[in-house]
């Protein structure tokens, strides 16, 4: 019973823990993120497992943790707004050549960054991005902007 | 969830292309009624995991203590041994045995089977067994007034994964009480 309490205390903690760090620490990891998420699973083991390091509390704990996930995706996929509350929202960090000076504080993305992302696309300036979205993944989408086309008979016309 | 607080000062010119309106929504994708559905697979093993959840919560995979108590004519005999353990747990062994007659019981001896105790580790008595006879751990209690008791305190430790069952035998003149433990250590 304890090991399974303790798990589903340590699970919510962290889902949490994640949740309030940011979508930033699920993508590119600097050293200090690293450090966090190596310490996280050392101190959560201890307190979820105690001193009873038996197959059978270890079959429980990964029982127990392996419903907890299933059942965590199922609501998250059936109920929008626990997945909002869970996963968070993709944030807009460039629309229409405009970047969300709030929204990138908000994330902790540097202007630099969003153009590292730009420059993996292809484009150079900020007049050529048509969306720059920060995923619940932390990883960024960078959408360019349509070209114009010219129709057919205006390209025989030239 | 949206809701921010700032602190803080920005110093230096800001490019006019950076602004602190809120963005427009992101593209959303299309939106349909969602069915339950599983694979076949998952409709055995998800309730399979929950059952082992559930009966650990029940306690069916704790630590469980069986007591026996035996009496034969005098003497009585009550026996503490865990019924389940977990690898590497500590469980205790106590045995007391008390003189319920009127007269002083001589020479009482116990008995406890040794292939039993050879299933665990750090086996520890007190007091001590007396000797190692045979099949047999013995401690040599000696008289017993009446009205009193003895116990032997043990601790027993789960290492081989399984059930293993012995038997503890109480002995005095002209008396022998059997007792049987049972035991389970789970890996």
């Amino acid at each position: 019973m304890s090991t399974v309490v303790r798990l589903v205390i340590m699970y919510v903690f962290i889902v949490a823990g994640l949740r309030v760090l940011g979508k930033r620490e699920f993508s590119q990891l600097s050293p200090l993120e690293l450090v966090t998420l190596l310490l996280v699973p050392e101190i959560a083991s201890q307190a979820i497992l105690g001193e009873d390091f038996s197959l059978t509390n270890a079959v429980i704990a990964l029982s127990a943790l392996f419903t907890l996930v299933f059942i965590s995706t199922l609501l998250r996929f059936h109920f929008g707004r626990l997945n909002r509350v869970i996963e968070g929202t993709p944030t807009v960090l460039v629309h229409d050549g405009l970047m969300y000076g709030r929204q990138m504080e908000l994330e902790r993305v540097s202007e630099g960054e969003v153009f590292a992302e730009m420059h993996k696309s292809g484009l150079s300036a900020l007049d050529e991005v048509e969306w720059v979205i920060l995923e619940p993944d932390g990883r960024m989408a960078v959408i360019p902007k349509q070209q114009e086309t010219v129709p057919p008979e205006d390209t025989e016309a030239l | 969830m949206n809701e921010s607080v700032a602190f803080g000062r920005r110093g230096g010119q800001r490019d006019p292309r950076i602004i602190d309106a809120e963005p427009p929504s992101p593209p959303s994708p299309p939106l349909q009624g969602k069915l339950w559905r599983f694979y076949r697979h998952q409709m055995v093993g998800i309730p399979l995991l929950l059952i082992i959840t559930i009966a650990a919560m029940a306690g069916l995979f704790g630590d469980t203590e069986s007591t026996t108590t035996k009496t034969e004519g005098d003497l009585e005999a009550r026996l503490v041994v865990p019924n389940r353990f977990r690898f590497k747990m500590i469980g205790p062994l106590t045995l007391k045995v008390t003189n319920r007659g009127r007269d002083p019981i001589e020479a009482t001896m116990v008995r406890i089977s040794r292939p039993y105790l050879e299933e665990f580790s750090n086996v520890r008595f007190s007091p001590a067994e007396s000797h190692i006879s045979g099949e047999w751990h013995v401690f040599e209690l000696g008289e017993i007034a009446p009205g009193d008791s003895v116990v032997i305190t043990g601790e027993i430790q789960a290492e081989s994964f399984g059930a293993h069952r012995g038997s503890i035998e109480v002995q005095s003149d002209d008396t022998i009480i059997e007792l049987e433990a049972e035991t389970w250590a789970f890996p």
